[in-house]
């Protein structure tokens, strides 16, 4: 996807004024490109396959929806992330409000259903990639974001400030934080081990 | 090595690692940590939670999520969901406003008294009168409307990087930024 986007940008500016000219199969091709990108990344935002599936939705039809506000210029990659991360953070506040109104029985349940990743995820899963999704779904949702978006996206400190709407300091700081406690917790789940 | 240089290398080993420093700092990351055994070590132990990441089976949704993804959205596409209009809501609740008003008005004619009990000349001037009044409010509406529409059109052109009239294919949705996702589809 990177590398495409890096080759044709004159082609992705085409395809976004040609949607928001309402022009269907403009946005079609927009979304084939960046539905695997952006179902992956509310997929390391919230460690849940079926929120991947249906925010991810939510994701493309709000931009169908609210394309003709993308200012002509800016990142098309930014705004999508930035309507997936306000997605995935809204889903992660339901999550704990719902886990906390549940008898202290039934929390446990929660916990397995959060864990619940897909079967091809099942297979492969291992005590190691359990410790470091555990790792991660402890984060603060704003550390989580800024890691995930530098890290698996690429995005630059600049591009992450832009999605995540806050400062190139900030995404410093919570990069910096985030990857102290990753550290911390990978390192505690080593020594218990 | 002093904590004060230590404190500002671990602070950058994260940028350095995904990238994100320019040469300069960089090259001065890379001088310290080949003398400073402490920030070796914190480098290398974040080198090492990155790869964990790497390891984890997050770089990508689970297998059939974007397909499911792209076939959900095309379907409701076909369904007929259409983009918001040139001035969403504010026009919407303008012209809501402006329905709403002549409805009053018109629910106040229609109960009112008419005056032919007190007879038919001052009845007549009465209704000349009050027709007149729902015309002149009739366009104090329309007026409101406009200065809605410039308003917003004015902020539109703000927030799309200065004056200057908006071009056809500028964002033309009112003042949204990226960022500020309010009432986007919602």
């Amino acid at each position: 996807m990177a590398e495409s986007e890096g080759r044709e940008p004159g082609h992705e500016a085409k395809l976004v004024r040609d949607a928001q000219a309402g022009r269907s199969a403009a946005f079609a091709e927009l979304l084939r490109r960046y539905a695997p990108r952006v179902s992956a990344l509310v997929y390391q935002l919230t460690s849940d396959a079926d929120a991947a599936r249906d925010l991810s939705q939510t994701v493309f039809l709000k931009a169908y929806r609210g394309i003709r506000s993308l200012r002509s210029g800016a990142s098309l990659r930014a705004w999508l992330f930035q309507i997936a991360a306000n997605e995935a953070k809204s889903f992660l506040r339901r999550r704990q409000r719902e886990r906390e109104h549940l008898p202290p029985d039934a929390q446990p349940l929660a916990e397995a259903a959060a864990a619940d990743r897909g079967p091809l995820d099942r297979l492969v899963a291992d005590e190691e990639r359990a410790a470091v999704r555990a790792a991660l779904d402890e984060l603060p949702p704003r550390q989580r974001s800024v890691l995930v978006l530098r890290h698996f996206h690429g995005l630059s400190t600049a591009e992450a400030a832009e999605a995540l709407k806050c400062s190139a300091n900030a995404v410093k700081a919570n990069l910096c934080y985030a990857l102290k406690s990753l550290r911390a917790k990978l390192a505690g789940g080593e020594n218990r081990e | 090595m002093n904590n004060q240089a230590c404190e500002q290398v671990q602070a950058q080993i994260g940028e350095y690692l995904l990238g994100g420093l320019p040469d300069a700092e960089r090259e001065a990351i890379e001088s310290h940590v080949a003398l400073c055994p402490r920030c070796a070590c914190e480098l290398a132990d974040t080198r090492r939670a990155l790869d964990a990441l790497d390891q984890a089976g997050l770089a990508a949704a689970p297998t059939g999520v974007a397909d499911a993804v792209v076939a959900g959205v095309a379907d409701r596409l076909r369904q007929g969901l259409r983009p918001r209009s040139r001035f969403g809501w504010p026009l919407a609740v303008a012209a809501a406003a402006a329905c709403l008003a002549v409805g009053a008005l018109g629910i106040w004619l229609g109960t009112r008294p008419t005056g032919r009990d007190a007879g038919g000349q001052v009845a007549n001037e009465r209704l000349v009168f009050e027709a007149q009044a729902v015309v002149a409010h009739a366009r104090s509406v329309l007026r409101q409307l406009d200065d809605v529409k410039r308003e917003y059109d004015a902020i539109g052109r703000m927030v799309n990087g200065g004056p200057g009239p908006m071009k056809r294919g500028d964002r033309t949705e009112g003042p949204k930024v990226i960022g500020n996702l309010k009432g986007v589809g919602s």
